[in-house]
């Protein structure tokens, strides 16, 4: 069978009107709780066999910024001094969706990778990219080593990766992921047609890719020998419509026909939050009814 | 303490003047009453005992210089008439209307009108949780002023805060676009910027943080309930039952908070409480005048604490 997983974030159902009344019952932090928990049960509940904590708290710069001291949250991350890790920052919510789920489920921990935080910040104490992009994964490693004790897998998200890609990189996910103690995952999206080669070389066991949206990826990697497992994502993340079981199927017939089955799990194209709720889990519902035809017919 | 170089609107409403430089004009207090204890059913005892409680608000208004405004919780939109009038009765004033419940919220204003109060009235709150029906009913009913809480739940820094009332942070389902300009749509013309106390853990201090920067960003009143943090903090729920007094004490030091960091008015929980909070509020308020007028050489309003409590 063909693993499932999320890559990260997924709306959240809470509306206006329900945040008001947590709020007005001096309850915001359950606000977080439940949207949280909405999140984790609809990936388990649309079978889905790695999930995530659905990063429904905040956005991914805000939530990794502020593991740093000296960091102050603006409109963006402003690095005022030599900056140090305080973490952990999601070991809690880890811990928490661990509880949640059911025995068969596996959890990924889902760190912002530190050239995204690094291009994400505006640096006035290093004003040096490389120099404050090791800072960050200095810090991110140990939030990864904190999360590890729970999660069975960990990944990095490095969407700057697919266009601006540093001579670095590779240190740089060697580093951030050098306590990892857990299956290592690298999430880039856009097209990455272009520095897949590079990725490839990247100490990580998991490559995880927008399939769906840039199929053109295919042109680059079906081509390369590599051990990582091919994450492939089978449905859109910028599409707020619900592809067809028999559409994704047929990206997944392709995936199979170009890399062999054991080296591949099937994703979302990426996180999941700007769609409607309902749209994101039929999206998941069908991604996963897809896998289950294709591994019972074929039998994988 | 500070100077804005904002341009500080002030909300006169009622007879009371809220806002402006710091130290200029007093602290403006909202006690709320109908609510807590004895309140859970509103019958003609609880009324009076309210009316009283309102009356003695009024009467440490009048002792220390203090503005006192009753924020009238109003929990089953049935009793929203009767409530409302019997504050009228009991207040020439402005007063506020409140409810965590958006229906009671759009009976309060209709009462208001029905009863020819609108022109005092305060609409405690404008929130991300606003129906479309309210928003109808705050324009047909305008309210002479609005209380805009800036909570956030999916940001709670400052930034964050500002983002709800700027652009809604993609959370109010009855409109396109922040609260502030929902409530000048609606025709409101005093706003008042709750910064949104959260409890701990929750970027608490980014509420208090939020004073001196929207009074900076928005050039109008500001403050917050920052008792709701106290009183959302456990471990002062653990001791509270024998030392009251340790919960008075800290209640007293976190309204104060509020006009020392630049806040113009203060939603400080039950009515009953003002015994406690007008003394402490109003040496904050001195200390703060003295301070403003020895280094900005600012005028202090007639009637402050700075010149009624010697």
């Amino acid at each position: 069978m063909i693993a499932t997983t999320v890559i990260g974030s997924y709306p959240c159902a809470l509306d206006g009107a329900e945040y008001a009344r947590l709020y007005f019952e001096n309850m915001p932090s359950f606000a977080n709780q439940r949207s949280m928990k909405d999140a984790v049960d609809d990936m388990v509940g649309a079978g889905i066999d790695i999930v995530s904590d659905g990063q429904t708290k905040s956005d991914f710069i805000t939530l990794f910024a502020g593991c740093f001291s000296n960091v102050v949250m603006q409109e963006h991350p402003v690095v005022i001094g030599e900056i140090e890790y305080v973490g952990p920052k999601t070991l809690d919510d880890q811990e928490t969706v661990r509880g949640m789920i059911p025995k068969n489920k596996s959890l990924k921990g889902i760190v912002t990778g530190p050239y995204t935080l690094a291009k994400s910040s505006k640096d006035m104490h290093y004003r040096d990219l490389e120099k404050l992009s090791f800072e960050y994964a200095r810090g991110l490693a140990l939030e990864i080593e904190a999360i590890s004790g729970v999660c069975d897998y960990v990944q990095i998200d490095e969407p700057f990766f697919a266009y601006d890609l540093p001579p670095y990189a590779g240190e740089l996910v060697s580093n951030v992921l050098s306590k990892a103690g857990v299956p290592r995952m690298l999430h880039v999206c856009g097209d990455v047609s272009e520095s897949f080669p590079a990725f490839i070389e990247f100490d990580v066991d998991f490559l995880e890719h927008e399939f769906a949206a840039s199929p053109n990826i295919w042109d680059v990697a079906g081509d390369l020998d590599f051990g990582q497992t091919l994450g492939v994502g089978v449905v859109r993340s910028d599409m707020n419509s619900v592809e067809s079981v028999r559409e994704i199927l047929s990206r997944m017939e392709f995936a199979v026909r170009m890399r062999d089955a054991k080296k591949l799990i099937f994703n979302p194209d990426c996180g999941l939050r700007n769609l409607d709720v309902c749209v994101a889990r039929s999206k998941l519902e069908n991604l996963v009814l897809a896998r289950d035809i294709l591994c019972e017919r074929d039998g994988i | 303490m500070f100077y804005f170089t904002k341009d500080q609107n002030r909300v006169d409403i009622g007879g009371l003047s809220i806002g402006g430089q710091p130290g200029k004009n007093p602290t403006a207090l909202f006690g709320t009453a109908f609510y807590g204890k004895g309140f859970q059913s509103i019958d003609d005892e609880s009324i009076k005992r309210a009316i009283l409680l309102i009356k003695e608000q009024q009467k440490l208004s009048e002792q220390t210089g203090l503005s006192a405004i009753p924020d009238i919780y109003i929990k089953d939109a049935c009793m929203a008439l009767k409530i409302i009038g019997a504050t009228l009765e009991s207040t020439k004033g402005p007063f506020a209307i409140d409810s965590s419940d958006s229906k009671a919220r759009v009976r309060a204003l209709e009462a208001a009108d029905e009863l020819g109060a609108l022109s005092r009235t305060i609409y405690n709150s404008i929130n991300l949780g606003i129906t479309e029906d309210e928003i109808s009913a705050l324009k047909e009913h305008t309210p002479a002023a609005a209380i805009v809480l800036a909570y956030n739940p999916r940001d709670c820094s400052v930034d964050g805060r500002a983002d709800m009332l700027k652009s809604g942070a993609g959370l109010i389902n009855s409109y396109e676009g922040g609260l502030l300009d929902l409530a000048r749509d609606a025709g409101i013309k005093g706003l008042l910027v709750d910064t949104g106390a959260t409890p701990f853990g929750n970027m608490s201090s980014e509420a208090i943080r939020a004073l001196p920067v929207f009074k900076n960003l928005f050039g109008m009143p500001v403050g917050c309930s920052i008792h709701n943090t106290l009183e959302s903090w456990n471990w002062m729920k653990d001791i509270r039952p024998e030392n009251e007094q340790a919960y008075q004490c800290a209640n007293a030091c976190a309204n104060g908070l509020i006009p020392l960091y630049g806040g113009d008015f203060i939603v400080y929980g039950p009515i009953s409480e003002a015994k406690l909070v007008f003394p402490s509020v109003a040496f904050v308020d001195k200390l703060i005048a003295e301070g403003a007028k020895d280094y900005f050489n600012s005028q202090i309003s007639g009637g402050h604490p700075y010149e009624k409590l010697k």
